[in-house]
C-alpha cells in the first residue's frame, strides 16, 4: 500500500503544469527565428520581411493545428510510441529515425549557431569549443532531469526574458522610424511568399518538440485547445513585433550588413539616457532561448533511445551521449560559418519541412485516420 | 550528489569570469581616431588616447588630470595601423568608448564603406561615435595641437558640434548609425560633419614646435607620440598658450561614398530643416531699422511626392515657430500691429531659403542631398520602379518643388513691449 503511494506521488512529482507545459512555446518560436530564420528572411524579402513575417504566421496556423491535434489526441502517448503504434514497428521506427536525426542536427546546428553569435559578441578571444562544453554541460545536466523539472526551467525563462522583452522595448521605442517600412510590397510576391515560409518552418517546427511530452503527464482536465492557440498567437506576435522592430530601428540596409541585425538594434537601446550599452544583456534572452530548445532537444532524443534500448537502470546515459553527438556534430559538420550559411540558405526550409513536418503530417493524417476508424468501430458496434 | 557536487566544481572553475577579464589599467581608451592618407596610400593613423595615469604637480602631488596621448602610425590598414600602436603605448587600444573619427579630405575622398569597415565589423566597437571631416588640416595636426591645451580634445570637438547643430542646425550630429543608414543607401546623398584649426588664433610658438616635432618624427611607417594635459596640468609642448581653438565649418557632402566639397551653411541649415532635424537656428531679415531676428525654435518639414507629366514635384509643407530675439527702430514700432506682415515676410525668408538650397543641390553640388529619390522610393514605389534607371541624369535635376511655410510667433516679442 505505501510503495502504491509513493509511486503515485512520484507520478504526480513528474507532472507538468499546463502553464509549464505552455511555456514552451515561448522559447520555441524563437529559438529558430531569431538567429537563423530572420537573417534567411531580411536576404529574400528585404523590407518586405514583415509583411512575409505576417503571411507565415497565417501559414503555420496550419502546422500548429496538426501539432495541437497530435498532442490532443496522443493521451497517455509521446509521438515515438505514437508512431510505433499508429504505423507498426517498421514505419513506425522510420518515422521516428527521421525525426531524432533531423533533431539532432538541428540541435548541432543551434549549437554551432549560438557559439558563434557568443564568439563575435561576448567573448571573441575565447576558443569556440571552449564556449561550446560551457553551453553544453549545463544543457546536458538539465535533459537528464524529468520533463517537470524541464518545464521549471522553461518557466523561470519566460518571465526573465518578458521582462527583458519588455525592457527592450521600452528603450528602443525612440528609435523607431515607421518610414524604414516602406515601400510596401516592393520585391515581387515570390520572394515575400518564401520569406513567409520561412518563417513558418522557422517558428513551428521547433513546437513538434513539445509531442515528446505525453499528455498524461501535464496536469489538467481537459486539453485547452483555444488557450493553446491563444498563446501561440500572443508568441509569434511577439516574435513579428521583434522583426518589425528592428527594420523600425535600423533600415533594411544596416540590416543586410549585419549577421546579427537584431542584437544590432539592441545597440541603440537608451532608457532616459542613463542606462545605454546593455545590448549583451537585453541579447540573453535568445541565449535562454535556445537553452531551452537543446534542453528539450536532447530529452527527446535520448527519450525516444530509451524506447529503443530500454535501458532502464542507467536511463540518464543517453542524455550524456546525446549531449556528447551534438556538441562534436556542430565542430565536425560547421567548420566554415560563410560556407554552412550559403548551404542553409539552399536547404533551411526543406530540411526542416521534409525532416519533422512531413513526417508530423503522417503521424497526424495516421492518428485521423485511426481515429475515424475507431469512431466507425464504436458506431458499427453500437 | 556526488555528481552534482563535481559538475558545480567544475561550473565554478570555469565560469569563473576571470579567463577573459581585463583591468582598466590593461586598457588604453581610444576617444579619438583620425585617419589620413600618405602619397603612397598607406593610412596615417592618429589616435587620442586617454591618459589613465596620474601625473605629478611641480609641489610633488598628484594631479590626476585626464590628460591625453596621441600617437602616429602608419601602416596599410586601419587594423595594423591601430594595432601597431601598441609598439608606443605599452596596452591594446579599446575602441568601445570611440567618440570621434576624423577623416582627412583625402581620406573622405576614398569610398567612406571601406573606412568604416573596420569599425562596423569590430565586436567592441562603438556606434556613439561621430565621422568628421577635417577641413584645411590633417587629423593629426588638429589632435596633436589640441592635445596640449585640451583635456580631452576628442570631447571638445564632440561638445561642440553638437552645440552647433543644437543651436545653430549648421551641421549634423550623426552618430554611427545615421551616417551608416545614409552610406549604404544609394538613393540619398551623405552628409558629415566637418571642422578646422581656428588659424588665427594658431600662435607662432605652437608652428615652431610643431616644425620641431615633425622633423623629429621618425621615417616611414611609424609615426610620435605628443602628450597633454587639461588646464592647469603640464604639458611636453609647455610653450604653447592655451589658445589654440578649432571651430566647426560647414557640412561636406559626398557623392558615390567619396568626399566632393562643403556646402553652403544655408544649404545645411535647409538639410536640418528638411530631414526635420531642427532643434534651435537663427533667421535674420533687413538690416538696420528693418532688422528683424528671429530664433526659430520648432520647424516641422512635410515632404510629399507627386508625378505630373514628366516630372515629379515634391511638395514641401513647413510649420514653424520663432521668437523675436532682435529688432530694428522701425521693426519695433511696427511689430504689435503689423505682425502678421512679419509672419509673411520670415515665410518668404524661408521660402526663398529653401528654393535656394534645393537650387544649389540639384544644380551646383549635383547631388541628391535630401533623399529625393529615397522619398520617391518609399511614397510612389511604382512610378519609381519605371524611372529608376534614368532617375539620376533625367528625373532629379528637373524636380520641381511646391513650398508653404506657415511661420507663427506664438511669444511675439519676449518680454519686451512693442510700442
Amino acid at each position: 500500500m505505501n510503495e502504491q503511494v509513493n509511486t503515485n506521488q512520484s507520478e504526480d512529482m513528474e507532472r507538468v503544469t499546463w502553464f509549464g507545459y505552455q511555456s514552451f512555446i515561448f522559447s520555441l518560436t524563437r529559438a529558430l527565428t531569431i538567429g537563423l530564420g530572420t537573417y534567411f528572411m531580411f536576404s529574400v524579402s528585404q523590407v518586405d520581411t514583415y509583411i512575409s513575417s505576417f503571411l507565415g504566421f497565417i501559414l503555420s496556423l496550419i502546422p500548429f493545428g496538426m501539432f495541437v491535434a497530435i498532442s490532443k489526441n496522443s493521451y497517455e502517448l509521446d509521438i515515438i510510441d505514437l508512431n510505433t503504434k499508429l504505423f507498426g514497428k517498421i514505419l513506425g521506427t522510420i518515422l521516428n529515425a527521421a525525426l531524432n536525426i533531423v533533431f539532432l542536427f538541428l540541435c548541432s546546428l543551434i549549437l554551432y549557431i549560438i557559439t558563434q553569435y557568443i564568439n563575435i559578441q561576448y567573448i571573441p578571444n575565447t576558443s569556440s569549443l571552449y564556449i561550446k562544453i560551457l553551453i553544453v554541460m549545463p544543457v546536458i545536466y538539465a535533459a537528464t532531469k524529468n520533463i517537470a523539472t524541464i518545464a521549471r526551467i522553461s518557466q523561470v525563462i519566460i518571465f526573465f526574458n518578458l521582462g527583458l522583452y519588455i525592457l527592450s522595448v521600452v528603450g528602443l521605442i525612440e528609435e523607431f522610424k515607421v518610414e524604414n517600412l516602406l515601400p510596401v510590397f516592393s520585391e515581387n510576391i515570390g520572394s515575400v511568399l518564401w520569406g513567409a515560409i520561412i518563417f513558418a518552418v522557422s517558428i513551428v517546427v521547433p513546437i513538434f518538440l513539445m509531442t515528446i511530452i505525453p499528455q498524461s503527464k501535464v496536469e489538467k482536465k481537459e486539453y485547452k485547445t483555444k488557450k493553446m492557440f491563444l498563446f501561440y498567437i500572443i508568441c509569434v506576435m511577439m516574435v513579428i513585433f521583434i522583426i518589425v522592430t528592428t527594420l523600425m530601428i535600423l533600415g533594411i540596409d544596416i540590416i543586410n550588413i549585419y549577421r546579427y541585425p537584431i542584437f544590432m538594434s539592441f545597440r541603440q537601446f537608451s532608457l532616459f539616457t542613463i542606462i545605454e550599452k546593455i545590448e549583451k544583456f537585453l541579447a540573453l534572452q535568445f541565449v535562454a532561448d535556445i537553452a531551452i530548445f537543446l534542453i528539450l532537444g536532447i530529452y527527446f532524443i535520448a527519450t525516444s533511445m530509451n524506447k529503443v534500448v530500454k535501458w532502464n537502470k542507467k536511463e540518464n546515459i543517453f542524455s550524456y551521449l546525446i549531449g556528447t553527438t551534438v556538441l562534436v556534430l556542430s565542430i565536425v559538420l560547421f567548420k566554415d560559418g560563410s560556407r554552412v550559411n550559403e548551404w542553409l540558405k539552399q536547404g533551411y526550409v526543406y530540411i526542416l519541412s521534409i525532416g519533422i513536418l512531413l513526417p508530423m503530417l503522417i503521424t497526424f493524417l495516421g492518428l485521423m485516420v485511426d481515429k475515424v476508424k475507431g469512431y466507425m468501430t464504436q458506431n458499427h458496434s453500437g | 550528489m556526488k555528481s552534482k557536487v563535481a559538475i558545480l566544481l567544475i561550473i565554478v572553475f570555469l565560469l569563473n569570469g576571470l579567463n577573459d577579464a581585463r583591468q582598466l589599467n590593461d586598457l588604453s581608451i581610444l576617444s579619438a581616431v583620425g585617419i589620413d592618407i600618405d602619397e603612397n596610400g598607406e593610412y596615417i593613423i592618429t589616435s587620442q588616447v586617454l591618459n589613465t595615469q596620474k601625473q605629478e604637480n611641480s609641489s610633488g602631488g598628484e594631479t590626476g588630470g585626464t590628460s591625453v596621448v596621441v600617437y602616429e602610425t602608419k601602416r596599410k590598414s586601419i587594423h595594423e595601423a591601430l594595432r601597431n600602436t601598441i609598439e608606443k603605448a605599452p596596452k591594446k587600444l579599446y575602441i568601445a568608448h570611440l567618440e570621434l573619427l576624423m577623416l582627412s579630405e583625402k581620406a573622405a575622398s576614398n569610398d567612406i564603406l571601406d573606412t568604416l569597415d573596420f569599425f562596423l565589423r569590430d565586436n567592441e566597437g562603438s556606434n556613439d561615435f561621430m565621422i568628421v571631416v577635417t577641413k584645411d588640416n590633417t587629423p593629426q595636426e588638429i589632435l596633436s595641437t589640441l592635445s596640449a591645451t585640451h583635456s580631452d580634445p576628442a570631447k571638445a570637438i564632440f561638445e561642440s558640434i553638437k552645440s552647433t547643430y543644437e543651436y545653430e542646425a549648421a551641421t549634423t550630429d550623426y552618430l554611427l548609425y545615421d551616417s551608416l543608414d545614409m552610406i549604404l543607401n544609394h538613393k540619398r546623398g551623405i552628409v558629415l560633419a566637418s571642422m578646422s584649426l581656428d588659424k588665427h588664433d594658431e600662435i607662432e610658438g605652437d608652428k615652431k614646435d610643431k616644425k620641431e616635432e615633425d622633423s623629429s618624427s621618425e621615417q616611414g611607417g611609424s609615426g610620435e607620440e605628443k602628450s597633454g594635459s587639461g588646464e592647469g596640468g603640464s604639458s611636453s609642448s609647455s610653450n604653447q598658450a592655451s589658445t589654440n581653438h578649432f571651430k566647426v565649418t560647414d557640412l561636406a557632402y559626398c557623392k558615390d561614398r567619396k568626399f566632393v566639397d562643403y556646402m553652403d551653411k544655408n544649404d545645411g541649415i535647409i538639410y536640418n530643416l528638411l530631414q526635420n532635424k531642427i532643434k534651435s537656428t537663427v533667421l535674420s531679415m533687413g538690416e538696420g531699422e528693418d532688422l528683424l531676428v528671429l530664433e526659430v525654435n520648432k520647424a516641422k518639414a512635410k515632404l510629399q511626392p507627386r508625378f505630373e507629366e514628366d516630372h515629379f514635384v515634391i511638395d514641401i509643407d513647413v510649420k514653424a515657430e520663432a521668437n523675436v530675439t532682435e529688432a530694428g527702430e522701425k521693426v519695433r514700432n511696427h511689430m504689435s500691429k503689423n505682425t502678421d506682415q512679419f509672419k509673411r515676410e520670415a515665410e518668404d525668408t524661408i521660402k526663398g531659403k529653401i528654393q535656394d538650397a534645393i537650387d544649389h543641390y540639384q544644380n551646383v553640388y549635383q547631388e541628391d542631398i535630401i533623399g529625393f529619390e529615397n522619398l520617391i522610393y518609399k511614397k510612389l514605389n511604382q512610378k519609381y520602379k519605371e524611372v529608376e534607371a534614368d532617375f539620376k541624369e533625367k528625373y532629379f535635376p528637373n524636380i520641381k518643388v511646391n513650398i508653404n511655410v506657415k511661420m507663427d510667433f506664438p511669444l511675439e516679442g519676449g518680454d519686451m513691449i512693442d510700442e
